[in-house]
């Protein structure tokens, strides 16, 4: 049921834009996210952008992880 | 969904008999189906969480754009924390909670407080294994510390106030009301109903359909393993009658049940 997943905006036309990842491309509505533009990271599910991806906690996330689990930190 | 066990079968059965069922990726899909086919009605199941709602509320609001007569929506959507305090109230220990990750990201990390202010630690959690071991090290830090408070993990998605705009499109499509959840029974203000501006589109008031009383399989323990007051493997139907190829109850059908998450990966067998 939880299959929402990351994916790169790449159009934009008005609430509705392209979005890709690994290869798939799908339409998504991106209305209920503010000041979505190409580039942006965001989380799809049921055909729907339900926010943004803030790549700068990424960053931080994979950080502590390997601060936490001894890991070296790796690329998202 | 559709291999869901029902009190008298599954989607799937239904379909095998001859029922027209259409399944699509998004909401929005079924709106362009009922837009495609002007003589039929289109009814959409709509489920799930507070994660699914917004999707279906922007289909109604397509469909009523588009002025579809042939469009309504099944609503049985439910709510994550009226859940989670209705388990407090049961007899069921709970230390903490694994808040989940895309739901939060629509309610806000905030949605959980009133669980915290119940002495019960909290923590939003991403998708990743290394999210969910680093959100079990922040509740074990919390019950050392003697500390209850709402704390975001999956900080990359999830702020503590939410997405403001898919609230406000929950309020407009939506009213909380009572619902029933399968194997818990009836909990207050846990679910969505289609606000009454809405009635056109809200397929119980459409057709008068009068469903018998659901039942649960015989023998299942479904809402004991919900609740966690048993393990999977306690259900006398586990892993003999039920299995992920022939599930009994619902908790076997995909691999977020636990009942299925336990067979596959407590035994060592893996379904193909
Ligand atoms: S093993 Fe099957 S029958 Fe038993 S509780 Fe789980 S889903 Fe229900």
């Amino acid at each position: 049921m939880c299959l929402a997943v990351p994916m790169k905006v790449t159009e934009i036309d008005g609430p509705i834009a392209q979005v890709e990842q690994g290869g798939v491309r799908r339409q998504a509505r991106v209305d209920l996210v503010e000041g979505i533009k190409i580039g942006d990271y965001v989380i799809i599910h049921a055909g729907v952008a339900i926010d943004r991806l803030d790549p700068e906690e990424a960053e931080e996330t994979l950080r502590l992880f390997a601060e936490m689990f001894g890991d070296e930190p790796r690329r998202a | 969904m559709v291999r869901v066990p029902g009190t008298d079968k599954s989607l799937e059965e239904a379909r095998a008999e001859g029922v027209d069922l259409l399944i699509v990726y998004s909401p929005m899909d079924a709106v362009e189906a009922a837009a495609r086919r002007p003589e039929e009605q289109v009814v959409f199941f709509g489920i799930g969480f507070e994660t699914t709602a917004p999707a279906v509320a922007l289909a109604i609001l397509e469909a009523q754009r588009r002025g579809l007569e042939n469009f309504s929506v099944l609503c049985a959507h439910k709510l994550i924390p009226p859940a989670m305090m209705a388990l407090l109230e049961s007899e069921v220990r709970v230390d903490g909670f694994i808040c989940p990750g895309h739901v939060s990201v629509i309610i806000g990390g905030e949605a959980y407080r009133p669980v915290a202010e119940r002495g019960k630690p909290c923590v939003v959690t991403g998708f990743e294994a290394a999210d969910v071991l680093a959100a079990v090290r922040m509740l074990l830090l919390q019950l050392r510390d003697g500390r209850s408070e709402v704390e975001l993990e999956y900080t990359r998605a999830v702020r503590p106030e939410g997405n403001p705009k898919a609230q406000e499109l929950l309020r407009q499509v939506f009213r909380v009301s009572d619902a029933r959840w399968r194997g818990l029974g009836t909990i207050p203000r846990s679910g969505y109903e289609l606000a009454e501006e809405f009635a056109a589109f809200d397929a119980e008031r459409r057709f008068e359909v009068e469903p018998p009383e659901s039942r649960e399989p015989a023998g299942c323990r479904c809402g004991d393993v919900l609740r966690g007051a048993i393990e999977p493997p306690e259900c006398p139907l586990f892993g003999t009658s039920c299995t992920p190829r022939k599930p009994v109850g619902s908790c076997m059908v995909s691999t977020e049940g636990a009942c299925q998450a336990h067979y596959r990966y407590r035994t060592g067998e893996i379904e193909r």
